[in-house]
């Protein structure tokens, strides 16, 4: 079984701005991701079947190729391949011929990768909580004969 | 080696710089307000220095300059010593000495006349022949026919003499040869479209003086400018060596005809359409060509609707920004501004207003905006 790595989705980063990216497949489950903690699993799982459905606003004889989301400080470039969506978060000034070769390419090669996996996607590598050290942990309180103490 | 070969390998840099000598601080123009009120210091006509003459006549008989004589002048511009040895005719010479602000003091040869005219910055200050003095003598001089312009050791004159702008009193010698029955005029230059005696155009192309090809002496037949255009396309070794030097011969005539120190120009300017270069292709413009535009209520009703299937459009555009407002919000980005859905026929161009409604374009696709 070939196994998708994260690494797949670093070669993104080669294009100027980039901040990162996510994968969906053709339900809009999560199968990879590539951005900081800032953005959770729960975030991307909650968007994935959106975007997935995203490509059913198209007219249905013209096959879709990509949707832009634009918001205030950055784009959303959604690139639709075979077996799913892959998202790429960009600043506005993205080279944007040069993110649109970048991600036809990649997903070519999702189709290959994803085909050959079907039946058990790789399990998406969750972020490592972060935490913050200032914070002060939770206080326990005990009785011990009749006294009481809070560790 | 001629002498002009000769002045071209000894003047060097230095040389052709100092040749742009600085205006003497005493010398000035003379304002055209002060001109009434100013007392006009006549300058008595300097007889011409005969050694100096007798340098120039005993020089080539095209009137081609001394090695000597020029090597030693340090006035005249290098356009004009350039321009002398192919015999260019005295208008089209101070034109080009006038629009090249030039500096310097140059002899008039006319068969047995001589003069001197004394430019700076480009615009004549004084002339002189043995006879006469200023405006006078400039117009003299300028009505000379077969004149040749040669570099002067001749010192600048103090005082300004004539107060005529030279482009006006080169169209006014020439408005005088044209009305006069002989063929006198052998200047070539072409008459300016503005009047004579109004200030010269420096922005101006300097092609505008240029004759026009009909007025080439030699009369170039469209075969030959077609063999010479097939040269310069490189089927040149296809041609028999009597053409190609026909063609050569013919460069050389509409280059003497132009009489323009540089060879860019007379080309561009005497050639044929179909021997130069075709134009570049025009750059195709990006023109979206818009199919159907709608506008769409926050409800999702259609406001506004042009174009075909407007209905069908408001609909998709209303599923489309409904989707993208619930992505923002999941990825904590906010309400989108814009959505661009980009298929492989078209495109749907969705922007939030304003006022909560929607407008949406449905275009053909066109190249990327960045």
């Amino acid at each position: 079984m070939a196994v998708l790595s994260t690494d797949v989705l670093s070669s993104l980063k080669d294009i100027d701005g980039v901040y990162g990216s996510f994968v969906v497949d053709a339900a809009g489950g999560l199968v990879l991701r590539d951005l900081p903690g800032v953005i959770d699993n729960a975030a991307l799982r909650e968007a994935g079947p959106r975007i997935a459905r995203l490509w059913g606003a198209f007219p249905e004889d013209d096959p879709p190729d990509y949707v832009l989301l634009e918001f205030a400080a950055h784009q959303v470039f959604i690139k639709k391949f075979e077996l799913g969506s892959l998202c790429i978060f960009v600043p506005p000034s993205v080279n944007r011929p040069a993110l649109r070769m970048a991600a036809n390419f990649l997903g070519r090669w999702l189709d290959k990768q994803m085909a050959a996996a079907p039946e058990a996607p790789p399990p998406v590598s969750e972020p490592v909580p972060e935490v913050h050290p200032s914070s002060p942990g939770k206080k326990r309180t005990y009785i011990f004969r009749g006294q009481r103490y809070e560790v | 080696m001629s002498a002009a070969d000769d002045w071209e390998s000894e003047a060097g840099p230095a040389t052709q710089a100092s040749h742009q000598a600085p205006v003497p601080p005493e010398l000035g123009f003379v304002d055209a307000e002060e001109e009434d009120d100013e007392d006009v210091l006549e300058v008595e006509p300097e007889p011409a220095g005969e050694e100096e003459l007798a340098l120039h006549r005993a020089a080539a008989p095209a009137g081609s300059v001394a090695a000597s004589s020029v090597a030693a002048s340090s006035v005249a511009s290098g356009a004009a010593r350039a321009a002398s040895s192919l015999q260019s005719s005295l208008h089209t010479l101070l034109q080009i000495e006038s629009l090249s602000r030039t500096t310097g003091v140059f002899l008039v040869l006319s068969g047995d006349d001589s003069g001197y005219l004394h430019l700076v910055e480009g615009e004549l200050m004084h002339a002189e022949t043995g006879r006469l003095s200023g405006e006078a003598a400039a117009q003299e001089i300028l009505s000379w026919r077969d004149a040749s312009l040669e570099p002067s050791l001749r010192t600048l004159a103090p005082v300004r003499t004539v107060h005529s702008s030279l482009q006006g009193l080169l169209g006014h010698a020439g408005a005088e040869v044209g009305s006069q029955p002989g063929p006198q005029q052998t200047s070539r230059v072409a008459p300016r479209a503005s009047a004579p005696g109004a200030p010269l155009d420096q922005d101006a192309p300097t092609e505008t003086y240029l004759p026009p090809v009909s007025a080439a002496p030699a009369a170039v037949s469209g075969a030959e400018l077609d063999r010479e255009a097939a040269a310069g396309e490189g089927r040149a070794a296809q041609k028999t060596a009597a053409q190609t030097t026909a063609a050569q011969t013919t460069v050389a005539q509409i280059m003497t005809a132009a009489e323009v120190p540089s060879e860019e120009p007379a080309r561009a300017s005497a050639l044929p359409r179909s021997v130069l270069p075709p134009p570049l292709p025009r750059a195709e413009r990006e023109s979206p060509s818009t199919v159907a535009e709608v506008v769409v209520s926050a409800a999702g009703e259609l406001v506004q609707g042009r174009g075909a299937a407007s209905e069908e459009l408001a609909a998709r555009v209303a599923y489309a920004a409904r989707l993208a407002e619930l992505i923002g919000r999941a990825i904590r980005s906010g309400t989108p501004r814009a959505v661009e859905l980009r298929g492989k026929t078209t495109q749907t161009l969705v922007r939030w207003q304003a006022d909560g409604n929607l407008s949406a374009s449905l275009d053909l696709p066109q190249p990327s905006r960045r």
